[in-house]
């Protein structure tokens, strides 16, 4: 039963966010997975004026039986490099989706409090130290490597020719490429440390 | 208020909506202040906040038991005993509400709140079992539905067998059923006769029986075939999926410590680096491993490593790295042995460069790897100048080098 009003719910907030402006703008869209209303699959596209501009993120949401009384368990499947959002598992730190929730809190305004937070993030509550650390002391080098990884990942505009090269550097070496975007990305874009992180 | 009803579609089901001017509410919606922020449904037995919102009284109970007792609006405390006080106004405008239900052929006016379980009720059901795909045998006894078309199409192809089956039986019920059949006197006077012998002149009734027998043999034979060749698909896959890798990992194990490393493509980066001189930089430097290779089957793994530093004077540098390798409890470290290195010259073994070392137990590169691979190398920093590689022509056609390290342990 109870899951049963967790399904009619979502029913309903489907509709809301379907006619909402919101998705006439395409900044954000949710979808089914399958035939249960407990597994749905959100996109959010990245707000103007960041470095996520251009890339859609797509978003992994689980409804709880006890949906809307808890919140909804929602993960980037996107990779992301965002200080509150995992790079390795894209889980999110963000308060609505903890104990900040509030059953009158739909999808719709869900999704559009991620893309406020990917356009204003929090580095002193992080959920990814190493992106934390490099939004905090190189906002430059941040941006670039956010701006690199929304081209690789979430189909953004063509990336940074610089980052393209010392990637395809590593992987002239045997590393695969993912390995490579990550090492760089965290020694901030240093070919010598991140090879030598790579092969120590 | 006015309050005709009118629906509208959603995802092949209707819900009802009222039609206000007075609230401005678009068509289609049912009025914003009837609904609960927590289930969006008609406000049912309403209450009102002290802080000034409308919920349904189970719904808010509900979430201030499970939440530390803040209104899901705007996050004031709220007391589940003192802020809390039943909406009856409202209560009774709702209850003046109705609907008439728009399933086709239904009709049936109603008051707003119990149109939701109306629906769940009275027309969920049919709404459920109608997505189901019927096998197109059903009518012969085949009872299985599916979901998709192509899972009806799938079962259809695989059980042929059993559908010629339930035909066959429908067949012979049918038959028996209609009076004066051809088919069911046949049927009727086997049954009376003995069983023909072998030899004996065939009636049309044996040729039929024939036929009947042929003819399951015939689905019986394109069953198993149909098996067969799913079988060997798969043993085909397996046998695509293992060959590759059993073939390089055991010839990289049963090498003996004599590995021959053809590093493919480094001629045209080698002449960018000589064209580029002095102003060659950390980009164009080149790093590149082998594979791991085992001294002797159960014994010490390494690989090989070159790396060329664009510099003033650059030189092709060549060490051997040991690596982890899964039989290394058993082996006694440090290494000891003796390692050669030989870049092979595609047509003047003279010039044939080749150096053999013997290892030095102080050194940490012969210890036992910690990792996937010890940090510390062996070998020459400076093992052929880079231009002697290009000058002497040591790469072959396709612009590859040949490295080839041998390893014996003492």
């Amino acid at each position: 039963m109870a899951a049963n009003i967790a399904a009619q719910r979502i029913k309903r907030e489907f509709k809301e966010v379907i006619r909402s402006e919101e998705v006439a703008k395409c900044a954000i869209k949710v979808e089914l997975v399958g035939d249960s209303y407990t597994e749905l699959r959100g996109e959010i596209g990245g707000p103007p004026d960041t470095p996520y501009e251009g890339g859609v993120f797509t978003l992994d949401i689980k409804i709880p039986d006890t949906y809307p009384f808890n919140p909804p368990k929602v993960r980037f499947v996107s990779k992301i490099w965002h200080p509150n959002i995992s790079s390795v598992t894209g889980a999110i730190c963000l308060d609505i989706l903890q104990d900040q929730w509030a059953a009158a809190m739909t999808l719709r305004t869900v999704l559009l409090s991620l893309q406020a937070l990917m356009a204003s993030p929090e580095p002193d509550d992080p959920q990814d130290a190493v992106v934390a650390k490099q939004y905090k002391e190189n906002l430059a080098i941040f941006e670039r490597t956010a701006r690199f990884w929304t081209s690789t990942y979430a189909g953004g505009p063509p990336a940074d020719d610089d980052c393209s090269r010392k990637i395809s550097r590593l992987m002239d070496m045997g590393v695969d490429r993912e390995t490579a975007c990550v090492a760089l990305s965290t020694y901030n874009w240093d070919l010598e440390r991140s090879t030598e992180q790579i092969f120590s | 208020m006015e309050s005709s009803e009118s629906l509208t579609p959603v995802t092949g089901r209707r819900l009802p909506m009222q039609r206000s001017e007075s609230t401005g509410s678009s068509p289609g919606e049912l009025e914003p202040r009837f609904e609960c922020p927590i289930c969006l449904k008609c406000l049912d037995r309403p209450v009102l906040t002290s802080c000034g919102h409308r919920f349904c009284s189970d719904c808010i109970q509900k979430w201030l038991q499970k939440n530390r007792g803040c209104c899901p609006i705007d996050g004031r405390a709220l007391d589940g005993s003192r802020d809390l006080f039943p909406d009856n106004y409202t209560r009774r405008e709702i209850d003046q509400l109705s609907v008439v239900c728009s399933y086709p052929g239904c009709r049936i006016a109603m008051p707003l709140l119990a149109y939701d379980r109306h629906v769940s009720e009275t027309h969920d059901q049919f709404e459920k079992s109608e997505p189901f795909l019927f096998c197109p045998f059903k009518n012969i006894g085949c009872l299985y539905q599916f979901k998709n078309p192509s899972q009806l199409n799938m079962h259809v192809e695989k059980l042929s067998h059993h559908h010629l089956q339930l035909l066959a039986n429908s067949f012979e019920v049918l038959s028996m059923k209609v009076p004066g059949n051809v088919v069911s006197k046949e049927i009727e006077a086997m049954s009376w006769d003995p069983p023909p012998k072998e030899g004996s002149p065939t009636t049309e009734s044996s040729v039929q029986a024939l036929l009947k027998s042929l003819y399951e043999r015939i689905v019986t034979l394109e069953q198993r075939n149909a098996e067969h060749e799913l079988q060997m698909r798969l043993m085909s896959d397996e046998l695509k999926r293992l060959r590759p890798k059993s073939d390089g990992e055991l010839g990289l194990r049963a090498c003996n410590g004599e590995y021959t490393w053809t590093v493919p493509d480094i001629e045209n980066k080698v002449k960018r680096i000589l064209m580029a001189g002095k102003r060659a930089d950390e980009l164009s430097s080149i790093l590149l491993y082998s594979e791991g290779f085992y001294s002797s089957f159960n014994g010490y793994k390494f690989c090989a490593k070159i790396h060329v530093l664009p510099s003033q004077k650059p030189h092709l540098s060549l060490h051997i790295h040991l690596m982890s390798g899964e039989k290394d409890d058993f082996l006694p470290w440090p290494f000891t042995g003796k390692i050669a290195f030989t870049l092979v010259h595609p047509t003047h073994s003279a010039l044939t460069v080749r150096e053999v070392v013997c290892s030095r137990p102080d050194l940490k590169a012969f210890q036992r790897p910690i990792d996937l691979m010890n940090k510390r190398g062996f070998g020459y920093d400076q093992f052929v100048l880079l231009s002697d590689l290009a000058d002497k022509r040591y790469f072959t056609a396709d612009g590859s080098l040949r490295i080839r390290i041998q390893v014996d342990v003492f």
